[in-house]
Parts: structure tokens; C-alpha cells; sequence
């Protein structure tokens, strides 16, 4: 059997392992490990899974990855979402669907402090879904509008997402954290947007909420003080040179640490869930990491890629026919795999050709963390609706991927705006001097 | 003229002729007399194929194919698509690769003699310091390396660091004082210390970005690598300072040379020494001619220091030398002996040209840095 | 025998959460105080600390060597459930032994080169650069991290053969969801 046959198998074997229900980062684990076994032999299959662990667990960038989770955790853990949430629900509620556009908004602003979108779902998902019920949403429009919301925090910096991308393509994390700011704005007037058309369309979707006076929507104000003030002192003091975006992630916990010790709303108990959740969560993305790294070797090594490039390039196709074709080779992956799994079997492959075809490293990262968030939100597997569905245990499954499809495509209507107008994107760091890509 | 090639590309291209010729295909024809099946060796490298070193290196590997008479083929692997920079040795001890970049840099600890190649004011360019390094490689540093299980491939170095500075220029020893500056590891962060500016540790990936916000207000580089990292767009200085050159070795499988038969050993090691200086000349002494051009053009100011000012420079370095003889001393090893062998040995390639010296590894190849059969 | 298995395994279970709770305790916020304060260090003080990086690099191994038997123990790895929970127990099961398997059989690997490369270090007295520490000690955590998987999907795959799972998947509380 030729190398190219036994890859084209493996990810069969592959994606017949996650089906069954093996965790996605020892399927792919055993796949990588299976076939470097049978080309390499066993014992450079054993060399390579502990070369890339030990590579990777001693990677210092990496330290951003436990340190972002941590600061959801805390924002979590110290009501520090909940203060978020009620101040956005006093100025927003009363607008036509105007809880749904309340936690479309408090989920990017949970996202500007935390790095997962998962986590947002899960923390912000318990104070929005009950508001919405109490007033009458409809329950497809309540529940999709959190699921989609929560993938925000992705893109809207500091995000894991774009650490890692920054990592494995070597481009700028500061970089790409100032890019995502445009399109993560941009996308949370979309999602309020869309919510907004459809309750003015049809009022009985999303009711209005309770009034409050001025009075009580500016003495809410104060409640947005901790989530503003650790955003600007983050990004703030990665774009003034401060500090590098790995260590941003260490100030950006201890200035939420301090923020909660003057509130006096931590207490060693929740600090010990915190990091306890941190240490979990940690521990299974570097498993994922290390099982995407390990395919990717594998599938170097039986000439695949190569393979792929060529091909791509033998079609002589322009650069927006090929953006096409990924996105939709994004969408299809992004039905069934995971984040991490789908990005890392891609980048390796769809970076090359990107940098070939002549699209900037940075605006890639953020189009295929876009791309991501969708992979989130998409039947049959979308973690984020899964999440919401145990939140919601009466609304079926199906009912919340309904109420997903209007995020969906707006989604899409910002991927076609970025690749029509990459500006959008590159323009924030490229303003910032930020923008550098690797030259031979 | 530190590149020690010239000032101009076409003089530079026209002084490495002999190199420039071979890295074109034009290579000696040893005699092969293995007539069993083709021997697979694969090489790895961190850097990806369209870097400028990784077509000089990527030529290389056709020409070895080609002085084995096509008994050897080269499977290269680019990109870290195999192991990291950092795993290299371990990478060629375990056979993952069978040559690839280790520079002992990265595990500065695990060695003691190679260190001091890298002390400042030492080595001049990169074919200079390949040829010294070569030379003293069986005496002194043979041991040091295959006590990990591995051979060494080439004492491959970069062309000579230079300060490139991102607000404020630097004219003299004054203005460098508290200046932040990433340091790398080894000699370099020492460098930095004795100099007065401070250390700072950045991890490669932050460097730039941590330059361009001012997390570091300077950063060293050679003049050839100095563009590939896009430093002339963030540096508004630059001050030639030459003070050190880094040493980038390759490491090369020990199984794999010792399973070569004796004719093939020997075409191996004919090509790996005409290999380390086409790498030194084509990519450092070149690319740095062309890289200093590259950096004016873009704007960056080249401030260059009278020979006074320069020697204060090198009297505020001068005890990191002292000092690192006498730890050599006092762990029993001849520090003093081998800082003025390499003095001797820089002197005697800085009096040949570079087409001499690579004539000179054609001619006479240094037969000690492998065991043969 | 479900007994042994039981005392076995909750006997790991104490084991993997002292490692855990260290990591979580001590080295992660270690290393946030590092960073903190170098970074004050530096912008404040100009004078921040050269081994911050390798102390940063070094610690974090062992936040995951700490925190992968815990969070394995937990279910911690996301895995599609879509078909998983419609088919029957008996199908359950049969994937469950799979996991371990494979997953037992990834550990025993690393383990292997680990265990090399750990006498490897300590024979040749590697140290890192700044902080001195010794290598093998790093090699040293990575290979208990490897054993202690490697006993827990052991006695899960002993358990599911003797017919009693003695870490049975149960449904976990929303907000320990992770990304
Ligand atoms: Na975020
Ligand atoms: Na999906």
C-alpha cells in the first residue's frame, strides 16, 4: 500500500473512532500513532508522540492558554457576569427582542474578558434563559441567540483560539487579537441585528422587556466597571507594549483577582474551582493539540499535504474561487469535528496555500476562527447547542438548531464581507504597525 | 566590510564564486563504488522551503545526491513538519531525522568549549568562523557533542549580530546603558548584561511584536536574517557592532553515517564540509551583504562607530572572556590554549579569500570529525 | 473482585487529585506571580528577571503532567456523543474497553521513550540554563503522569471485563463544560 492510500484510510479509521465515541484527541492520537507505525515502525511512532508532548508542554506561549480560561472562570465565579448582564439588560431590554439582543451583547462582553466560547455559553446561558422565558421568547429565538452569542468570545479578544493559531503559524498573537476586534464588533451588531429584523418583523417572537428609568440604566453603569476596566488594562497593555499577550493573560487573571478582593466576591472556595476547572480544561485541549500535531506529522509524512497543495494549485483557480472552496470544505468539516479538531487538521494544509496565493497570515487567523465559530453551532455536532440544551432540557435539540440557522447565515454574510473587504479585518493592526508576516 | 565578502552583491556574488558555482550543480565527483540499494536519508529543518536558507540548504541536498552518484537520496522535510528547532538533536539521536538543525544555543548547559565561540570579538563572518570551528571541531568539541548520541552534521554560524535599535540610536557606550534588548541564550544575554543594558527574555514567536510595541527597545541580529524577520520595518537604527556570531550546529544520525559503507562515508564528509561553507558564504556572508542593503534602503540609519568608540566596546566585554577561561581552567579544560588557537586559526582564513577556503575543503578535507570505517 | 477493584481504584483516585490540586494550587499560580512580577519588573524597574521564560516553560509541563490523570478521570475529553448515548449499554461498554485500549496503549509509548530519556538526562546530568533544574526531573513527571493513566485505564479495562465499571460516565454539571 502506498503512504497516500494508507492516509486517505486513516482519516476513515479516524473519523469511525470519533464516531463511535472515542475522545477526538486520542482518535486522533491512535490514527497518528497506527500509521506513523506502519510506515515508520513502532519505535519512531513511540519517538514522536513524546517529542511532541514534551515540545509542546514546554512551549511558554502556551502558558496563555490555562491563564484565559482562568479569567472566565473568575468572571464566572465572582458574579462579575451577572453585574455584565444586568447592566446590558437595563439599556437593552426594552428593544424589540431586546433580551436576546441583551445576551448577544453581555456574550461579547463576557468575551472580552475570557478567552473560550464554551464557557460563555455556560455562564452566560443561566442568566439570559431565564429572563427570555419569563417574558415569553419564543424558545427557538432564546435559546439560539445564546448558543450563537457565545461563540463571540473566540473572536472577540482574548482568545485561546486565536493564542494557538498565532503559535502553530508563528504569526503575531498581539496582532491577531487587535485584528478581531472589528469583525467581533461587527458581529455582535449583526447577531442584534438579526434578532431585531425578526421580533420587528414578528413581535411575538422576542416581547418587549421591563422599563426602567434613566436613573437606574446609568446607576447600572457602574456594574460594567470590572469587565471594562480588565479589558483595557489586557489589551490596553498589549497594544502600549506593556506586556506580551502571554503575559497579558497572567495580568489580565491578577487584575480580576484584585477587582474581586475589593469587591469581597471571592473566597478560597470558588478561587479553588476556578483553578481546578482551569487545570481540567487545560489538560484536555493539550491532549487535542497534541493528537491534531501528531496527525499532522503523520499526514506530512505519507505525502498528503503535498498532495492537496498541488492539487489545489494544478486547478489554477483565483484567490476567491479558493476561498470558496475552503469555506465550504470549513462548513462540512465543521458539522462534524470539533474546533480544535477541525482547525488542526486544516491550518497545516490551508496555511501553505493561503500564503501562496498571497492572503495575509492575520486575516486568515480570523476568517478560520469565524469558520470555527460556525463549526460550533452546526448540527450534528455543535458543542455550544449541546451546552445550551442541558441548560434547557425541555427545548429539543432540533428546535435550538432552528433557532441557530439565522445566526448561521449571518455568520456566513461576515465571512463574504471579510473576504470581499480584508480590510476589515487588517486594518485595525495594520493602523497599530502590527502586521508582519514570515518572508524567506 | 564585516560580511567579509565585499560591500556590493555583485562583489560579494563574484568573491564566492566557487561557491555560488557549486550551489549551482557544479560539484566534485567523488568515486562511488557501493553498488547496493539507494540509501534514504532524511533531513529535517524548522525553517519552511521558501526561505532564502532553506533553498541554499535544499540545494546542497540535490548536490549530495549527486557526488554519491545518486546512492543517496535525500528526503527533506521542512516546515517543523517533523520535530521543533529545539528537538533536533533528539530528533537525530532517536531517528526521526537523520540531519538536522540542533543549535546548542537551546540547551546552552548541556555544553561546555562550544560556548566559547560565541564569546564577543572573537569570529569575524560566518565562512571564517565555519572554517575555524571545523578545524578545532575533533579536538575539542567532538566529545562534547557525541556524548548525546549524535555526530555533528556542520558548525554551521550566522553572520555577526548587530544592534538594531527601535527610537533611540546608539553612538556610544552611553546610550546603550538600561536599554532593554532580547537576549538569546548563552554568550548573548552575558553580552547584553556586561554592556549595561538589561536582559530581556522574549519568547522568538513575541520578539517582533514585542520590539514594535516597545516591550524591548532593541534587538540583535545578523545583517542576513535581519529583513527575513521584517526588522527593518520597526528598527529606525542600526549600529555595527559585530560582536559575536552565533553558533548553528546540524546534528547528524550516528546510525545512519555508521551504517554507510566506507566509500559512501567519505562522500558524505566531502560534501557535509563543502556543505558548511556554501551554507556560511552562499546564505550568512552573502545575505548579508545584501540583507545591510536591504535594511539602508528601507530607511534604517547605519551607524557605524569610530575604531575608538568600538574599543571601549570591547573593554567593557573583555572580562565576559577572562571569565570564561577561567571556568574552563578550573573544570580542567585549556580555555586559554583554545581561545588562542581560534585567534590563530581566524587570523589564518581571514588572510584567504573565500574561494580559497572552499577550495581548501575540496582540496584537503577535515578528516576528523567522523570515524570511518 | 468489584471490591479490589473499587479500593484500587479510589486509591487513584486520592493520587490523581493530590497531583491535581498541586498543580492547581501551587505551580499555576506560581507562574502567574512570575510573569506578574517580571513584567513589573521590567516596565517598572527595567530590570526584569532572564529566567522568567524557562521557569514559565519548565512549570507548565507540569501543569499538564498535574492535570491530564485528573481531567482522564473526569471524562474530561471531549469525544462526539451523538451516537454514544442512543445505542445500548452492552455497545457502551465495548467502546468504553476501546478507549481504554487505545488510550492506555498512547501512555505505554510515552511512557517507554520517557523512561529512556529520563536515564538519558540523569546519566549525562543535563541541567536547564538558568534555573539549573535538573532535566531528568521534568522526564521524571512526565513518566508518572504516564503511570498514573496508564493504572486508571488499566483497572477500568479490568473492571469492564469483570462487568463493573468502576468509573461509570456520569452526566456532568453544565458549568464544568469546558471549550
Ligand atoms: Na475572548
Ligand atoms: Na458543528
Amino acid at each position: 500500500m502506498d503512504p497516500t492510500t494508507i492516509g486517505l484510510l486513516s482519516f476513515g479509521v479516524m473519523m469511525i473512532l470519533i464516531v463511535l465515541g472515542i475522545p477526538i484527541a486520542f482518535a486522533m492520537l491512535a490514527t497518528a500513532a497506527g500509521g506513523l507505525y506502519i510506515i515508520r515502525g513502532v519505535h519512531y511512532a513511540a519517538e514522536q508522540i513524546s517529542s511532541t508532548f514534551w515540545d509542546q508542554a514546554t512551549n511558554f506561549v502556551f502558558i496563555a492558554v490555562p491563564m484565559y480560561f482562568l479569567m472566565g472562570q473568575l468572571v464566572y465565579r465572582t458574579n462579575i457576569a451577572a453585574d455584565l448582564y444586568d447592566c446590558v439588560y437595563k439599556w437593552l431590554g426594552r428593544l424589540p427582542g431586546g433580551l436576546a439582543i441583551t445576551s448577544v451583547v453581555a456574550c461579547a462582553g463576557f468575551g472580552a474578558v475570557s478567552g473560550g466560547s464554551v464557557t460563555a455559553v455556560a455562564t452566560m446561558g443561566p442568566m439570559c434563559l431565564p429572563a427570555m422565558r419569563r417574558y415569553n421568547y419564543d424558545d427557538s429565538l432564546a435559546t439560539g441567540s445564546i448558543a450563537s452569542a457565545g461563540t463571540l468570545g473566540i473572536l472577540i479578544p482574548p482568545s485561546i483560539i486565536l493564542v494557538v493559531y498565532g503559535i502553530w503559524t508563528e504569526s503575531s498573537i498581539g496582532a491577531l487579537f487587535i485584528a478581531g476586534i472589528i469583525p467581533g464588533i461587527l458581529m455582535t451588531i449583526g447577531y442584534s441585528a438579526t434578532i431585531w429584523v425578526r421580533c420587528k418583523m414578528n413581535p411575538e417572537l422576542g416581547p418587549i422587556g421591563e422599563a426602567f428609568t434613566l436613573g437606574e440604566k446609568f446607576a447600572s453603569l457602574a456594574k460594567l466597571l470590572p469587565v471594562l476596566l480588565t479589558f483595557i488594562v489586557v489589551i490596553g497593555g498589549i497594544y502600549a507594549g506593556v506586556f506580551t499577550p502571554t503575559e497579558a493573560a497572567a495580568v489580565g487573571v491578577f487584575a480580576l483577582l484584585l477587582i474581586a478582593l475589593v469587591m469581597r466576591r471571592i473566597n478560597p472556595e470558588s478561587l479553588g474551582k476556578s483553578l481546578l476547572e482551569t487545570m481540567h480544561t487545560s489538560a484536555m485541549i493539550f491532549v487535542i493539540i497534541i493528537g491534531g500535531h501528531m496527525m499532522g506529522k503523520f499526514v506530512v509524512q505519507t505525502g498528503l499535504t503535498q498532495g492537496l497543495i498541488d492539487w489545489m494549485q494544478g486547478l489554477g483557480l483565483g484567490p476567491l474561487t479558493t476561498m470558496l472552496m475552503i469555506s465550504i470544505l470549513y462548513i462540512i468539516l465543521g458539522l462534524f469535528l470539533d474546533v480544535w479538531g477541525m482547525l488542526i487538521l486544516t491550518i497545516p494544509f490551508l496555511f501553505p496555500i493561503i500564503l501562496e496565493m498571497g492572503f495575509d497570515p492575520i486575516w486568515f487567523g480570523i476568517y478560520a476562527v469565524i469558520m470555527a465559530e460556525l463549526a460550533l453551532i452546526t448540527p450534528p455536532v455543535g458543542i455550544n447547542v449541546y451546552v445550551l440544551a442541558k441548560l434547557a432540557s425541555d427545548v429539543p435539540l432540533n428546535k435550538i438548531f432552528r433557532g441557530v440557522a439565522p445566526f448561521f447565515i449571518a455568520t456566513l454574510g461576515l465571512v463574504v464581507l471579510i473576504v470581499l473587504f480584508p480590510e476589515i479585518v487588517t486594518w485595525l493592526p495594520e493602523k497599530a504597525g502590527m502586521i508582519t508576516a514570515y518572508e524567506g | 566590510n564585516a560580511s567579509g565578502v565585499g560591500t556590493t552583491l555583485e562583489e560579494a556574488k563574484a568573491n564566492t564564486s566557487a561557491v555560488q558555482d557549486w550551489l549551482g550543480g557544479d560539484v566534485p565527483d567523488p568515486e562511488v563504488t557501493y553498488s547496493g540499494d539507494v540509501i534514504e536519508m532524511v533531513a529535517t529543518h524548522h525553517l519552511p522551503p521558501v526561505a532564502g536558507l532553506s533553498k541554499v540548504v535544499a540545494a546542497g541536498y540535490r548536490n549530495l545526491e549527486k557526488m554519491s552518484d545518486g546512492k543517496i537520496k535525500v528526503n527533506d522535510q521542512w516546515g517543523g513538519t517533523v520535530h521543533s528547532v529545539r528537538e533536533g538533536r533528539r530528533a537525530t539521536r532517536t531517528g526521526l531525522s537523520h540531519f538536522a538543525p540542533c543549535f546548542s544555543l537551546y540547551s546552552a548547559k548541556d555544553y561546555t568549549t562550544v560556548g566559547g565561540l560565541g564569546l564577543p570579538f572573537l569570529l569575524n563572518n560566518a565562512h571564517e568562523a565555519v572554517a575555524v570551528a571545523e578545524e578545532l571541531y575533533p579536538k575539542y568539541f567532538k566529545d562534547e557533542f557525541e556524548q548525546y548520541g549524535v555526530l555533528v552534521g556542520r558548525m554551521a554560524h550566522t553572520s555577526p549580530y548587530h544592534l538594531f535599535t527601535k527610537d533611540k540610536a546608539v553612538r556610544t557606550l552611553e546610550d546603550i546603558k538600561g536599554m532593554k534588548i532580547r537576549a538569546g541564550g548563552g554568550t548573548h544575554a552575558a553580552i547584553i548584561g556586561a554592556l549595561g543594558a538589561t536582559q530581556t527574555s522574549i519568547p522568538g514567536a513575541e520578539a517582533y511584536t514585542a520590539m514594535q510595541r516597545g516591550i524591548v527597545d532593541a534587538i540583535h541580529f545578523g545583517d542576513a536574517i535581519a529583513p527575513v524577520f521584517k526588522v527593518h520595518e520597526i528598527a529606525k537604527y542600526r549600529t555595527t557592532n559585530g560582536f559575536n556570531v552565533l553558533t548553528i550546529e546540524y546534528c547528524a544520525s550516528k546510525d545512519f553515517f555508521d551504517d554507510l559503507p566506507k566509500d559512501l562515508q567519505l562522500v558524505y564528509n566531502a560534501w557535509a564540509r563543502q556543505m558548511a561553507q556554501a551554507d556560511a558564504q552562499g546564505f550568512y556572508s552573502v545575505g548579508d551583504v545584501s540583507g545591510l542593503t536591504r535594511t539602508r534602503d528601507a530607511g534604517v540609519e547605519i551607524i557605524d562607530m569610530p575604531e575608538a568608540e568600538l574599543d571601549r566596546w570591547k573593554e567593557a566585554v573583555a572580562p565576559l572572556t577572562a571569565e570564561w577561561i577561567a571556568n574552563e581552567e578550573k573544570a580542567g579544560r585549556p580555555g586559554k590554549v583554545f581561545i588562542d588557537e581560534v585567534k590563530a586559526l581566524s587570523a589564518k582564513y581571514a588572510a584567504m579569500t573565500p574561494n580559497e577556503i572552499f577550495q581548501l575543503t575540496i582540496d584537503s578535507p577535515n578528516m576528523g570529525m567522523y570515524d570511518f570505517k | 473482585m468489584h471490591r479490589t477493584i473499587d479500593v484500587l481504584a479510589q486509591i487513584l483516585t486520592v493520587l490523581m487529585q493530590i497531583f491535581d490540586k498541586l498543580g492547581a494550587w501551587i505551580v499555576l499560580p506560581a507562574i502567574g506571580l512570575v510573569m506578574i512580577t517580571d513584567v513589573i519588573l521590567r516596565y517598572v524597574f527595567n530590570s526584569p528577571f532572564i529566567w522568567s521564560l524557562e521557569f514559565g516553560q519548565w512549570m507548565l509541563l507540569f501543569i499538564f503532567v498535574a492535570a491530564v490523570p485528573e481531567c482522564t478521570r473526569r471524562h474530561g475529553h471531549i469525544r462526539m456523543e451523538l451516537l454514544y448515548v442512543m445505542m445500548p449499554r452492552w455497545f457502551r461498554t465495548f467502546v468504553a474497553f476501546l478507549y481504554a485500549l487505545i488510550a492506555g496503549g498512547i501512555f505505554w509509548l510515552v511512557m517507554q521513550v520517557e523512561l529512556e530519556e529520563l536515564a538519558f538526562s540523569y546519566r549525562l546530568s543535563r541541567i536547564t540554563e538558568y534555573l539549573e533544574l535538573p532535566v531528568w526531573a521534568h522526564h521524571a513527571g512526565a513518566v508518572a503522569m504516564c503511570i498514573l493513566v496508564i493504572a486508571f485505564f488499566t483497572i477500568r479495562a479490568i473492571g469492564i471485563v469483570a462487568g463493573y465499571d468502576p468509573y461509570p460516565e456520569v452526566e456532568r454539571d453544565v458549568t464544568e463544560l469546558e471549550d
